[in-house]
C-alpha cells in the first residue's frame, strides 16, 4: 500500500480522506475567506450556508464546560448528507473539512488533511499583498491550488 | 591591489568570512512590506512604485559599493563582460548569497543579462492580477518605451492590461545601476522577465550607456 520510504528519517507519509467535499477557511469575526468546494461537487449556497452553521456549533464548543484542548475540534456536526469537521487556530481562525458521510475516515487523516490547510494558509499570510485584516473573500490561485492537493487519489499521495 | 583569485572562489570566501548575517526571512518579509506600503501610497500607480524602488536601490547601491570594494578587494575588470561577472560571482554572492548566471552578452560587449534562477526577495509572494505583465508581451528598455510615449509593451493585446506590471525586485535594478555609477559606468538595468509574472526565470538587463569621465566641478575654472 504505501511504499517504503526512501531515507530512514522520512516519516510515514501522512492520507488524506478521500472523496473531500469541500474546504471552508473563516476569519476570526466568523467572516468567510474561502469556501472552496472540491472538483466533482458544485458550487452552490449549500456550503456557505453550512460554513455558517459550523461556526456556531463551534462557538457552542468554546462555550461548553470541556472546550476541545488541541486545534482539532472533531466531527461538528452531520447535516444533508455531509460530516462538518472544524479546527480553529490559536488566532481564531476556523478550517472546515465537509466529507459525505459514505467516507469512511480516521481521525488522524483529518489531521493531517488539517495541517495541510494550515500550512496553506500560514503561505496565504506571508504574501505581503495580503491584508489579513480584509473581511472580503480571498482570491489566491496559489491557496487554491494547494487544497487540491487534498483531492489527490490515494495513489498520488503515496509518491 | 588585486588577486588573481578566480571571482566564484573570492566570491565564495568573502561570503563566508567577511559577512554578517541576519534572517533571511526577516529580510523578505521586510522587502516585502516596504513594497506593498509603497503600493498603497501610490495608490496603485505600478510605474511609480517601480520608479521608486529603483531610486530606493540607487541610493543604496552608491554606498554598498564601498563595502564591496573594501571586503572584496577586486581590482580592475578589463571589460564590461568581466563587470558583469564581478557582480554575479562576488557582488551577488556576498550580499544575498545568490548567483546569477551572466548571459545574452550583446554583440558589442556593452549589454548582458544577468539570470536568477531563484529569487529570494519573492519568495512568499503573490502578485495581484493587475500588477502581472500580460502573458505574451515583450519587455522593452524602459529609456526607449518613454521615448515612444509609453506606445508601450503591450504588442498586440489590450484587455485592461495596458498599465505598467509591477516589477517587484526593482530595487536589484538600482542597487547595479548606483554601484556602476560609482565606478564610473553609467548603466541602464531593468527587468526584462520575472517568475512572478509567470515566465521562468528573472532575468536583468544590464546595458552600458557611457564610461563617465571625471568634471570639474562648477565654480572651478
Amino acid at each position: 500500500m504505501n511504499s517504503r520510504p526512501q531515507s530512514v528519517t522520512q516519516t510515514p507519509l501522512p492520507r488524506y480522506p478521500a472523496g473531500i467535499a469541500c474546504v471552508a477557511i473563516v476569519g476570526k469575526q466568523n467572516n468567510p475567506l474561502l469556501v472552496h468546494a472540491m472538483s466533482g461537487h458544485d458550487v452552490d449556497l449549500k456550503f456557505h450556508f453550512l460554513s455558517h452553521v459550523a461556526c456556531d456549533y463551534v462557538d457552542e464548543k468554546l462555550r461548553s464546560p470541556t472546550p476541545p484542548s488541541d486545534a482539532y475540534f472533531g466531527l461538528l456536526a452531520t447535516i444533508d448528507g455531509l460530516n462538518i469537521y472544524g479546527y480553529m487556530t490559536n488566532t481564531r481562525i476556523k478550517f472546515f473539512i465537509m466529507l459525505p458521510t459514505s467516507v469512511f475516515t480516521k481521525d488522524s487523516e483529518l489531521k493531517s488533511a488539517f495541517e495541510v490547510v494550515h500550512a496553506a494558509y500560514i503561505d496565504l499570510l506571508t504574501n505581503p499583498f495580503y491584508d489579513p485584516d480584509s473581511l472580503q473573500m480571498v482570491h489566491s490561485p496559489r491557496l487554491i491550488q494547494r487544497l487540491q492537493s487534498l483531492s489527490a487519489p490515494p495513489a498520488a499521495q503515496a509518491q | 591591489m588585486s588577486t588573481t583569485k578566480p571571482l566564484k572562489t573570492l566570491g565564495e570566501d568573502v561570503w563566508r568570512s567577511k559577512m554578517e548575517k541576519v534572517s533571511g526571512e526577516l529580510f523578505v518579509l521586510t522587502y516585502g512590506s516596504i513594497v506593498t506600503q509603497l503600493v498603497r501610497d501610490f495608490n496603485q500607480d505600478y510605474a511609480k512604485v517601480n520608479e521608486h524602488l529603483e531610486k530606493m536601490g540607487y541610493n543604496i547601491g552608491t554606498r554598498l559599493i564601498e563595502e564591496f570594494l573594501a571586503k572584496s578587494q577586486m581590482g580592475r575588470c578589463r571589460d564590461f563582460r568581466e563587470t558583469g561577472e564581478a557582480i554575479a560571482k562576488v557582488g551577488f554572492k556576498m550580499f544575498l548569497n545568490l548567483v546569477p548566471t551572466v548571459a545574452n552578452l550583446s554583440a558589442d560587449g556593452r549589454s548582458f543579462s544577468l539570470v536568477f534562477d531563484e529569487n529570494p526577495l519573492a519568495e512568499f509572494v503573490e502578485l495581484p492580477d493587475d500588477a502581472k505583465r500580460p502573458a505574451g508581451t515583450v519587455v522593452v528598455a524602459p529609456s526607449s518605451s518613454s521615448a515612444t510615449g509609453g506606445a508601450a509593451a503591450t504588442a498586440g493585446g489590450s484587455a485592461g492590461a495596458a498599465a505598467t506590471p509591477l516589477w517587484f525586485s526593482n530595487v536589484l535594478c538600482g542597487v547595479v545601476r548606483g554601484c556602476l555609477e560609482m565606478m564610473q559606468l553609467q548603466v541602464e538595468a531593468y527587468w526584462v522577465s520575472d517568475v512572478l509574472h509567470g515566465d521562468d526565470i528573472n532575468e536583468m538587463r544590464v546595458t552600458l550607456i557611457k564610461v563617465l569621465e571625471d568634471e570639474v566641478p562648477a565654480g572651478e575654472d
